[in-house]
């Protein structure tokens, strides 16, 4: 086992290493850049613009940039030069090992391989610490709803398996194709319309916390108001969660509990549960044991491989409730054309899919004991 | 869902492209505010007209408040920078204007009121000289007022100033959206006491919105190197507590992604002495404008800005329009004619060689046939200020034309038939083998769309056929550089007949300049309607050169005249800049100049609870 | 599972000696393209301690008729049209599901076809025996699984200890079958009903298991239900045997008469189609024609299109289960009534040529003999 984890990590580096590749070329071919946001402004002139590149570091040829985006390249040692290739020396640290190395070995601070995401052309900040401070809104938000709407799903699904063309089964099925069908922000406009100020008035529609009486979430002022008024606080998060978890649920529950349904009509057709019925199992036992078990396994993966989406979130449900979280953080720098930014949550975001994939193999080597690594 | 481009700043006419309803509007920074006045009579160089300019009779007068009280200002984009000098949209510039005072402010009925400075020179008092003083193209003289201080109880002096004029000028430091016009026509700055000297290597007549967004604290930014500043150093989320600010507030606290929250600066005084009443203002960043007029309704904050046209009807629907407030923008919607001879539509492939709008004749044509008030009536429920020039009513050299278009089809007829137009067997007229039918281009914003099926169906009356090309904002705003001959519609390409988009010209006529005059075609220049007129190109020359304002005046008076005489444009009506308001917050005006609707921030108090 | 349709007016039991007696039982499917009717009315019974073989193609019936006995199938789409079966001196079909699944694995069990497909790939060969037993018998977890290993050790698996915690992925298809009889065996059931137990298997492997059903049938006091398409299977192992053709009873005897001296043309059909080392070198005989489609049944005798027998008679009088050459055989067949008489003997000569020599004269002192 360990072996096995062991080689899929190692095969895991150059699939990373191919994603960066591959999210910075996107990036580059996408049309606009950073001085977009001065293409109307007549008082900026191209002089300027190139001037700003320059001050960037985007005015050097795509590999060059990469290479100092990962930390390949050593910027003290001729990373900074102009050419197709960077001379020898730049990939050099500055302890004499090569610059890809950890930072304690090569001396390297600067680039991704260091843990270094670079700064947002957008604000001027650190960007780990930008999706650092986005991650665990996100993660609060995300995280509840999945629980929410996997468990649900799991019900669901199950029990339309289980009277299947019943009514309920039915009525389960119009509920997944509708959910699996609207829209997120229509539904969160029909929500905040609904139990927002022009209706009912009865929740709040945006950010985490009541401006009037709490500070913001995250901020230090926050903590202490957290740790002064525990019971206040998490009340009014929760109140806010109410909308968009809400929303997040209905939307994915869909495809969850469709998936699960069919792996439990298929548990439920096998020849090993009519062995337990022909073993006069009780009923339950047929069905949450030896159907139930069997029928979760591809959940599982299916559902280790939704992880990833615990940190990308939600991103209209953010942008519609206001959510400071990642998918807030992605809009911004999609908008701003804030490279950095979006390299930071895309990489990350691929680290992540990868991680889950590999999470999702091995939880599902220990719930089927067929498969052995 | 809104996409939301960045407004841009400055004495530079922005684009309001804009794709979803309110997209785009274009900010004016304070940067860009505007024209300087002149003040009455011209003393130097007197001007026969002079009298008629008046830049600085404000009638705004607030109501005496109390002192204490939050408000919680709110906005559907995030305002993420805040050195007064790399911002770059509306809603960072209303963050600028409540923490940072300037030498003059714009006020909401669009004069010039003296803040940090004691008054406003110009070449009537004798502030300004031009020639000036020592070789100078021009001197100006500012008196600032006794007693500016920082935040941080510094003293605001001269020096700040001119370091802020060696930080701007500085080669490394690029990128600045409001550029360095103006600035660079510094010689120096000469500083005695509370007297502060400008020497101008050119006339400038811009020089009463330079350091339209405030000074930079020197004793702070000295230590700050250019390259680390144009990552934002110093006015971080994590520096802004520490960053000392000119303004009636002061940075509190900062959560990005949440809210800003801005204190009184006690360290402020206005000219009676009075800091802010306010105790607090949070600014709350939602993402979406409908999820922010919610929240309105919802009692979640008492300030919603950035709104227009568009969210009339839903603040209606919200029953909220009471609580509204609805000024003419300096943003006006209009047909742009491609004046270009040879390079216009390619996609427009049967009518023959030439470029129809480029004949007088034919733009002439248009004017007449459109109407106004039915575009106003059907689409717009009546609410819209008919537009007659890119000028704004309120603007101080705006000269109200002696005719007002309205629609004439036997005019447009005419225009027509003297231009050698004749029609043919299917009704569209041709002249010369070319056949009057032409491209409307716009974006896919719906409203702008039934204006042009209008527009197209008045057109057929008169023989000429218009399509209509919806496109997407991102083709036709793409710059030189970001478009190619393919792209559709894009305006800097000059690929196109007819496009209908909106405008936002700050108050100072200046700004017209790099859009009308003829030396200022694409790729270089912002004249991306290929107008090449000697006469307009006359009047914008002399508005450059001139800091007399009573000139100025006359001159934009001409190129007024001329621009309705030759249809330079066909303007529709002007935007509106909308804003939602609790009752509770007294003393809110809002402001459609490029300082913002926080133009006033030390006057808002509040009532009740 | 749903309850069955409830069936009206149950007769008397059966005499205690019968374990099993089904009476008349229709089990038909509704599904999309119509009804089908699987089982069509057969009866037959079962004396304790006894054996008994179902022989039949795919689609005959018998494997529905066992699921129906176990009461597994699915309702809908199958429906327990009419019949009774009687088991143990109760009739189980209008009995509550509840009760039902009392009697499942404990007095009545069942081993399947496939025993890869039908053990649980997640759980231990022990946990699968152990529950089984926690449930009938109300033991400790430690001795329902104690019990397990004796169960494996039963039926011949070495290292019971250790096989039993494996996962059936890890054992061999002989293996997993011995585990499948394990199971069946740990609550000592008066009833085995066995599905094709050895199909799946190699031929080696048959062999073996046959031998240990046999071997286990002998040793304990268990009827045996032995369901099979294989009639070399049916003479190993069953005293009595039926044969079902299109959801009917064909023929019914003991094995000797049934195999020896069959007297259904399609039963001829069957053991002319069985390799033979006597008749190596002939071509091999298959019963001419398909079988019916379930939706389109021939009206009277099911059989007729494909028998060599046929007359007009057989497509206007459907056949009765009628006594045919004595003693307890019989056959479906019209040749064995008065109708049929003038034709009966083409059928007897060709069953004197089908069958071989030895087993004639076999069969023949046996005749004698009674």
């Amino acid at each position: 086992m360990s072996k096995y984890v062991i080689r899929r990590v190692v095969q895991a580096i150059p699939v990373l290493f191919g994603i960066t590749i591959v999210v910075y070329l996107i990036l580059l071919l996408a049309p606009g850049g950073p001085t977009a946001r001065f293409a109307n402004n007549p008082r900026v002139t191209s002089e300027d613009r190139e001037a700003f590149k320059k001050a960037w570091g985007l005015d050097q040829p795509p590999l060059i940039q990469y290479c100092r985006w990962m930390g390949l390249c050593n910027p003290d040692k001729g990373g900074n030069v102009l050419g197709v290739l960077p001379p020898p020396d730049a990939f050099i640290g500055n302890t004499g090992w090569p610059q890809f190395l950890p930072t304690p070995i090569s001396g390297g601070t600067n680039g991704v391989l260091h843990g270094d995401f670079g700064v947002s052309i957008e604000t001027g900040e650190d960007v780990g610490a930008r999706i650092g401070r986005a991650a665990l809104p996100t993660f609060i938000l995300v995280g509840l709803a999945f629980i929410i709407w996997v468990f649900i799903a799991l019900v669901i699904g199950v029990n339309a398996a289980l009277r299947r063309y019943s009514i309920f089964d039915q009525a389960a099925t119009v509920f997944a194709y509708v959910g699996y069908a609207m829209p997120t922000f229509w539904l969160g406009i029909m929500l905040i319309f609904t139990f927002g100020g022009p209706g009912l008035n009865i929740l709040p529609v945006s950010g985490m916390t009541n401006t009037r009486a709490s500070p913001p979430f995250g901020s230090d002022a926050y903590w202490t108001y957290f740790g002064d008024h525990t019971i206040n606080a998490l009340l009014d998060i929760g109140r806010h969660l109410i909308l968009p978890v809400f929303t997040l649920v209905v939307v994915n529950i869909a495809g969850d509990s469709r998936f699960i349904r069919a792996s439990m009509l298929e548990a439920l057709g096998q020849d090993y549960v009519r062995t337990a019925k022909a073993k006069g199992l009780p009923g339950r036992v047929v069905t949450f044991k030896h159907a139930l078990r069997n029928a979760l396994l591809p959940v599982v993966t299916n559902i280790g491989l939704e992880i990833p989406f615990l940190f990308t979130g939600a991103i209209v449900t953010e942008t519609i409730f206001s959510w400071p979280g990642i998918g807030s953080l992605t809009i911004g720098a999609t908008r701003a054309f804030d490279y950095p930014t979006l390299m930071g949550v895309l990489l990350i975001t691929s680290f992540l899919v990868v991680l889950a994939n590999l999470l999702a193999d091995i939880v599902y080597a220990f719930v089927d004991p067929r498969i052995k690594y | 869902m809104r996409k939301r481009l960045f407004g841009v700043l400055a004495i530079g006419a922005i684009v309001v492209g804009a794709c979803g309803p309110g997209a785009t509007t274009a900010p004016s920074t304070p940067a860009s505010a505007a024209p300087p006045a002149s003040a009455s009579a011209p003393s130097g160089s007197p001007s026969a007209s002079a009298s008629a300019v008046d830049l600085f009779g404000t009638k705004y007068s607030p109501k005496q408040g109390t002192a204490g009280g939050t408000v919680i200002f709110s906005d559907w984009q995030e305002a993420n920078l805040f050195n007064p000098y790399y911002f770059n949209q509306v809603t960072e510039a209303n963050v600028n204007t409540a923490t940072f005072d300037t030498l003059v402010s714009s006020t909401n009925d669009f004069k010039y009121a003296p803040s940090q400075a004691t008054t406003i020179p110009t070449l009537d008092n004798g502030g300004v000289k031009a020639p000036g003083d020592g070789g100078d193209a021009m001197t100006v003289t500012w008196t600032l007022r006794d007693g500016l201080k920082w935040s941080d109880g510094q003293d605001l002096t001269c020096d700040d100033f001119k370091f802020t004029l060696g930080w701007i000028m500085d080669k490394a430091n690029v990128g600045l959206p409001a550029g360095k016009t103006g600035y660079e026509d510094i010689k120096t700055i000469d500083c005695s006491g509370s007297t502060m000297v400008w020497h101008f290597t050119k006339v400038y007549e811009g020089y009463i919105t330079l350091f339209g967004t405030g000074v930079l604290p020197k004793h702070y930014m000295s230590s700050i190197s250019i390259k680390d500043a144009l990552t934002g150093k110093g006015w971080l989320a994590k520096d802004l507590p520490k960053a000392p600010v000119s303004g009636p507030f002061k940075f509190a606290s900062i959560t990005p992604g949440q809210e800003l929250r801005l204190a009184r600066n006690d360290n402020w005084k206005n000219k009676d002495g009075r800091s802010a009443y306010l105790d607090t203002i949070v600014f709350k960043w939602y993402k979406d404008a409908d999820a922010m007029i919610a929240g309105f309704k919802s009692g979640e904050h008492d300030v919603d800005t950035d709104l227009n046209d568009a969210d009339v009807p839903k603040i209606k629907d919200q029953g909220l329009t009471d609580q509204s407030l609805a000024l003419d923008s300096l943003t006006y919607e209009f047909l742009r004619p491609n004046w270009s001879t040879d390079t216009c539509s390619p996609r427009v492939t049967d009518r023959g060689k030439g470029c129809p709008v480029s004949d007088a004749a034919i733009r002439t044509a248009i004017k007449w046939a459109l109407d106004k008030n039915a575009i106003n009536t059907q689409l717009l429920g009546g609410n819209a200020a008919l537009a007659e020039t890119n000028v704004s009513p309120n603007a101080w050299f705006y000269v109200a034309p002696t005719e007002t278009s309205k629609q004439d089809l036997d005019r447009a007829n005419k225009a027509l038939d003297d231009g050698g137009w004749t029609k043919g067997a299917d009704g569209t007229r041709s002249k010369g083998g070319l056949k009057a039918k032409i491209e409307m281009c716009t974006t896919t914003r719906q409203v702008r769309q039934d204006t042009l099926a209008l527009v197209s169906s008045w057109l057929k009356q008169v023989g000429i056929e218009a399509v209509v090309n919806p496109v997407s904002p991102d083709d036709m705003f793409a710059s030189y550089n970001e478009s190619t001959d393919q792209t559709p519609c894009a305006l800097s390409r000059y690929k196109y007949d007819i496009a209908e988009h909106a405008f936002s010209v700050p108050l100072d006529p200046l700004s017209n300049y790099p859009v009308y005059h003829s030396s200022q075609l694409e790729p270089d220049g912002a004249n991306d309607g290929h107008i090449t007129d000697p006469d307009i190109d006359k009047d914008l020359e002399t508005v450059k050169s001139n800091v007399d304002f009573a000139k100025v005046k006359d001159a934009m008076a001409d190129f007024q005249k001329i621009y309705v005489e030759k249809t330079i444009e066909i303007p529709l009506y002007f935007r509106k800049e909308v804003y939602l308001v609790n009752p509770r917050v007294q003393n809110f005006t809002g402001n459609p100049t490029s300082a913002g609707p926080t133009w006033n921030a030390a006057d808002w108090f509040v009532t009740g609870s | 599972m749903t309850e069955p349709k409830v069936v009206a007016g149950v007769g008397v039991p059966p005499p205690p000696e019968i374990l099993l007696d089904v009476r008349n039982l229709k089990t038909h499917f509704h599904v999309m393209d119509g009804t089908v009717p699987a089982v069509d009315g057969i009866s037959f019974s079962l004396p304790r301690g006894e054996t008994l073989g179902i022989v039949g193609e795919s689609g005959s019936g018998k494997s529905v008729t066992a699921l129906t006995i176990m009461r597994l199938l699915d309702i809908p789409p199958a429906e327990i049209v009419e019949g009774e079966i009687w088991f143990d001196g109760k009739e189980i079909l209008s009995m509550p599901i509840d009760r039902m699944r009392r009697i499942r694995g404990n007095d009545m069990a069942m081993i399947f076809q496939e025993p890869l497909t039908s053990l649980n790939p997640v759980f231990t060969v022990g946990d699968q025996i152990a529950e089984q037993v926690e449930t009938h018998r109300k033991v400790r977890r430690k001795e329902a699984w104690d019990r397990a290993i004796q169960s494996l050790k039963l039926v011949g698996i070495p290292s019971p200890e250790r096989r039993v915690k494996q996962y059936p992925h890890e054992m061999s298809g002989g293996m997993r079958q011995r585990v499948m009889i394990a199971m069946a065996l740990s609550c000592e059931p008066k009833l085995l009903i066995a599905d094709e137990p050895t199909t799946a298997l190699d031929v080696t492997i048959q062999a073996q298991i046959l031998e240990l059903l046999k071997e286990i049938q002998d040793r304990t006091d268990s009827a045996l239900l032995l369901i099979t398409h294989d009639l070399g299977v049916v003479a190993e192992m069953v005293e009595n045997v039926v044969v079902m053709y299109a959801g009917q009873i064909v023929e019914e005897g003991s094995v000797d008469q049934v195999l020896m001296t069959p007297r259904a043309p399609y039963t001829m059909g069957l053991l002319a189609s069985i390799p033979n080392v006597h008749k190596r070198g002939d071509r091999l005989s298959v019963i001419k024609g398909v079988v019916p489609s379930p939706f389109n049944l021939p009206p009277a005798c099911r059989f007729e299109p494909r028998c060599p027998y046929a007359w007009d008679l057989c497509r206007r009088e459907p056949p009765e289960l009628v006594a045919a050459g004595g003693r307890g055989q019989r056959a479906r067949c019209l040749l064995h009534t008065p109708a049929g008489e003038s034709r009966r003997r083409d059928l007897l000569e060709a069953v004197e040529t089908l069958v071989d020599v030895p087993a004639q004269q076999e069969a023949a002192a046996e005749a004698a003999g009674a």
